[in-house]
């Protein structure tokens, strides 16, 4: 008898673990469920559409590949509880689907929408293609005055392509740009470059009041300097979605194989608390780790357990033509126990963090030369670099090649 | 086809970048996606491109499904790149370039509009080497094997048995002798134990009844060195001078492994084994192996090759042929086949021990097709034979001396197989 795999969501995550229970199980019955009124894609690729990178139809290519036979898909179904005893899982137009086993793979939600004097439709939050196309659409038919709110990844990759696509931009931050992604020099030089490229960036500053006058919005900020806006976007991070039924505060843990406490409930993406290399347990909201996580949940699903390997945060983000990528732990103070190397060249930086003897972060500017996925291969596998680690400053690239191939001849990673 | 592009575990010269060259020649000129890796602080010249994986990380993260997987290979259409980076994050063997000036990544696509891997073929030492997978890839297919082999760890005879059974296919009988190889509960085709005597005898009885009916099921016997060499050779000897119709394949551990590690006829110069003790006396075996796989090519037999599992697509081509050919007459194989626990070896090293064997030249890959010799592979720089016996213990008394003694054999033996490779000159 076929195995009945019911996965909710169409993400990174859902995707991934589509396609490998289809590799495994020949006589699986997948069906996948969104929320959304679209084809499965990624959210990654949603600020290429703002600056034109990419169109709309070639969001949607990558899933034109996921294997259909043993696939369906249902789009606009959003799921509102689930009852692990009766294995089902209850629709919000009141369907019901009956599972044997279930990839939770709902992903998160932009946190907060609400900013105190402005009506809710003239704030805009940036996760879905439907989220893209209000924006677009209302940015077609206005002026472009917009004042992003929040200091994330997304606020400063929707700041510069809204930039160059000919917005005027302003980013309003609580503290400082990107400061859970770089260190405090490498976010000072990233808004230096935000500015440089005609971007207004208030660090340090909060919304202190709203109100909307002549179709124009007047943002006060908490040093009573105004600002004016025909819209605002909030990018202040994302919470895990959640369902009746799966109750946790916050993300859903996972063991690793994601498994869930409840029976044949399965968790990934950004909707699951996971354990990271340096021994947190917490969502990594990173596109590479949901498709990692699904794939695993996929595999165990259906019967094959391998585990997953530890989460290792990671970003890479362009500006202006400048490249820049993060990983592991930006910052760390030295009486934690970081060692911080650092090499700043004319144009281009490049710092690693070390603790007890292993590389445990890295970050770069302009480093092309670079494979940053074997530094993240060396964090990972917590390889000890002490005596290497002034060689892989040096010589990041052929080091970290040379310790990767040691670990692997030893049957590491 | 899949072709595949393996990288050997070997250091480039320092100053060599031919690979590189060749590539960006291939590619019309634009960046080349072979890289040198030059890290002369540890002693470590190599190159870098992508592995090709099948289970390939960055195709599953590529948001814009640019990365795909076709035919064995990674492909990466530029147009569909929006250069997010995420591959070149994901990467854990650091296979895919970010361009220099434009905003994408890109890698290699095994020369798909050259036609074959220019940076392979452009290698002076052979450290890329393009081969064809195909075979390999096909082995994969079907487990001949039911679970629950009894072998030890790292064993060379349980993968040779296995390619054997995969490339002959299911209408077979097999042949074996009181051996490590007594799976005969564990194969999922028939299987008909002997005595050491008589694996030969056996084997005629029974292909020439087949013969006589008109059935064309083959048989093939995977029998160890001692029941090929010592104890069975007289029958083996009288079949293949008989031309009888079968595939005799001998695995060869270099001793008695079963029986708790005793001396052969295979057993090399120098080795230990627990009847040819190291001590105040003994220094391991006092003389050179006896050189079976020739003696059999020369009593005019169809077919005889030698083989490793460290070449599968050698191997694997060998026993196609020598199948064939046991359809008219006798056909030989003999596989070098490690043993860890009676070599004294780590076991996860087997196939490489047998690449170095290969390489060192102690174990040519050679095969005489109806009497005319040649080379299936030819290592392009030769190592000395110390690069295969620094893998195991048995060897580990040896002196540079008797290394000497041991390197005169093999390059005795490599030159005897190189004359007869070559055309008779009239006087
Ligand atoms: C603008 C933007 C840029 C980004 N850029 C990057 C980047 O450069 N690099 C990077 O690594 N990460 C990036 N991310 C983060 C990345 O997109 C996420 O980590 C990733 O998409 C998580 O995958 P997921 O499958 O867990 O969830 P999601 O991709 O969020 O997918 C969730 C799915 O669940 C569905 N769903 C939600 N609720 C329900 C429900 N109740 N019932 C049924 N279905 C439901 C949704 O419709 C959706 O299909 C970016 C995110 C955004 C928004």
């Amino acid at each position: 008898m076929s195995t009945k795999y019911v996965i909710l969501g169409a993400g990174p995550a859902a995707q991934a673990a589509a396609k490998e229970i289809n590799l495994y199980d020949d006589d699986a019955q997948i069906t996948l469920y969104s929320a959304e009124d679209s084809a499965p894609y990624s959210p990654v690729a949603l600020p290429y559409l703002l600056s034109g990178e990419m169109k709309e139809e070639d969001l949607f290519y990558k899933c034109t590949a996921l294997p259909a036979e043993n696939i369906s898909f249902f789009r606009n179904k959003k799921a509102a509880s689930v009852d692990p005893a009766s294995k089902t899982v209850l629709f919000e137009d009141g369907e019901t689907a009956v599972y044997d086993r279930l990839l939770v793979a709902i992903g998160a939600s932009p946190a907060g929408k609400d900013i105190p004097g402005i009506a809710r439709e003239d704030v805009f939050v940036f996760r879905t293609l439907a989220d893209y196309k209000a924006l677009q659409d209302r940015l077609e038919r206005e002026n472009k005055e917009v004042v992003i709110c929040g200091g994330g990844l997304v606020a400063v990759e929707v700041a510069e392509k809204l930039a160059s696509a000919g917005c005027t931009v302003t980013v309003v931050v609580r503290s400082r740009l990107l400061r859970k992604y770089f260190s405090e020099e490498m976010g000072a030089c990233i808004t230096e470059l935000l500015r440089k490229h005609g971007i207004s960036v208030r660090d340090g500053r909060n919304v202190a009041a709203a109100s909307k006058k002549d179709g124009k919005i007047r943002l006060t900020l908490d040093d009573n300097t105004a600002l004016s806006a025909d819209l605002v976007v909030a990018a202040m991070g994302v919470n895990p979605n959640s369902l009746d039924g799966l109750e946790t505060d916050g993300a859903i843990e996972v063991d690793e194989y994601m498994r869930t406490k409840w029976e044949d409930v399965y968790a990934a993406g950004d909707v699951a608390s996971v354990l990271l290399f340096n021994g947190e347990k917490r969502p990594c909201p990173i596109s590479p780790e949901a498709a990692a996580q699904g794939k695993t949940a996929g595999r165990c699903m259906a019967g094959a357990k391998v585990p997953y390997d530890a989460a290792v945060p990671a970003n890479y983000l362009r500006i202006m033509d400048q490249d820049f990528f993060s990983m592991g732990v930006s910052e760390g103070n030295r009486a934690d126990g970081f060692v911080t190397l650092k090499k700043q060249e004319e144009d281009s930086f490049l710092r690693l963090t070390i603790k007890d003897g292993c590389l445990v972060g890295a970050e770069g500017r302009n480093r092309k030369d670079i494979h940053p996925g074997l530094l993240r291969f060396l964090i990972r596998s917590g390889v000890y670099v002490e005596g290497e680690k002034d060689l892989l400053l040096e010589k990041p690239k052929e080091t970290a090649l040379w310790l990767a191939e040691q670990c692997r001849r030893a049957g590491i990673g | 086809m899949a072709k595949m592009l393996i990288k050997k575990h070997e250091s480039c010269p320092a100053d060599c970048s031919q690979c590189i060259q060749a590539c960006a020649a291939a590619r019309g000129g634009a960046d080349p996606v072979v890289e040198k890796i030059s890290l002369p602080e540890k002693g470590y010249e190599t190159v870098l491109t992508c592995n090709q994986c099948s289970d390939s990380v960055c195709v599953d993260v590529c948001p814009a499904g640019a990365l795909t997987a076709e035919d064995g290979k990674v492909m990466l259409n530029s147009d569909r790149c929006i250069g997010c980076g995420l591959c070149n994050l994901s990467c854990p063997y650091g296979g895919i370039f970010s361009a220099k000036s434009a905003h994408k990544s890109f890698k290699c696509d095994g020369c798909r509009e050259y036609g074959s891997a220019a940076c392979a073929e452009n290698c002076p030492l052979g450290i890329l080497e393009e081969t064809d997978a195909a075979a390999v890839e096909e082995q994969y297919c079907e487990d001949p094997c039911s679970p629950g082999m009894q072998f030890c760890a790292g064993c060379g005879m349980e993968l040779v048995l296995r390619m054997v059974l995969r490339s002959v296919g299911p209408d077979i009988v097999l042949f074996g002798a009181p051996s490590c190889c007594v799976p005969a509960d564990r194969v999922k085709v028939p299987m008909y134990s002997t005595l050491m005597t008589n694996v030969a005898s056996a084997m005629t009885g029974v292909s020439r009844y087949f013969h006589r009916i008109g059935r064309e099921t083959i048989c093939v016997s995977v029998v160890g060195d001692g029941g090929t060499c010592d104890i069975g050779f007289g029958a083996l000897s009288a079949a293949a001078e008989r031309g009888e119709k079968f595939l005799f394949i001998c695995y060869d551990n270099e001793a008695y492994m079963n029986t708790g590690i005793q001396r052969s006829s295979r057993t090399p110069y120098g080795s230990w084994t627990n009847t040819t003790q190291v001590g105040s006396v003994g220094r391991g075996k006092s003389r050179d192996a006896k050189d079976v796989p020739m003696l059999i090519a020369e009593h005019g037999v169809n077919y005889a090759a030698t083989a490793t599992i460290a070449y599968p697509e050698d191997f694997i081509r060998k026993v196609k042929k020598g199948a064939e050919a046991a359809k008219t007459g006798f056909a030989y194989i003999h596989v070098l086949a490690p043993c860890p626990t009676g070599w004294k070896m780590e076991p996860e090293k087997s196939v490489e021990v047998t690449r170095a064997a290969v390489e060192t030249n102690y174990f040519p890959l050679w095969e005489c097709d109806k009497g005319e010799y040649r080379f299936t592979y030819k290592p392009k720089k030769v190592k000395n034979v110390s690069c295969f016996t620094d893998y195991m213990r048995r060897f580990a008394h040896l002196d540079e001396e008797e290394i000497a003694i041991l390197q005169g054999y093999v390059d005795a033996r490599y030159s005897q197989i190189k004359r007869l490779t070559q055309p008779v000159l009239p006087d």
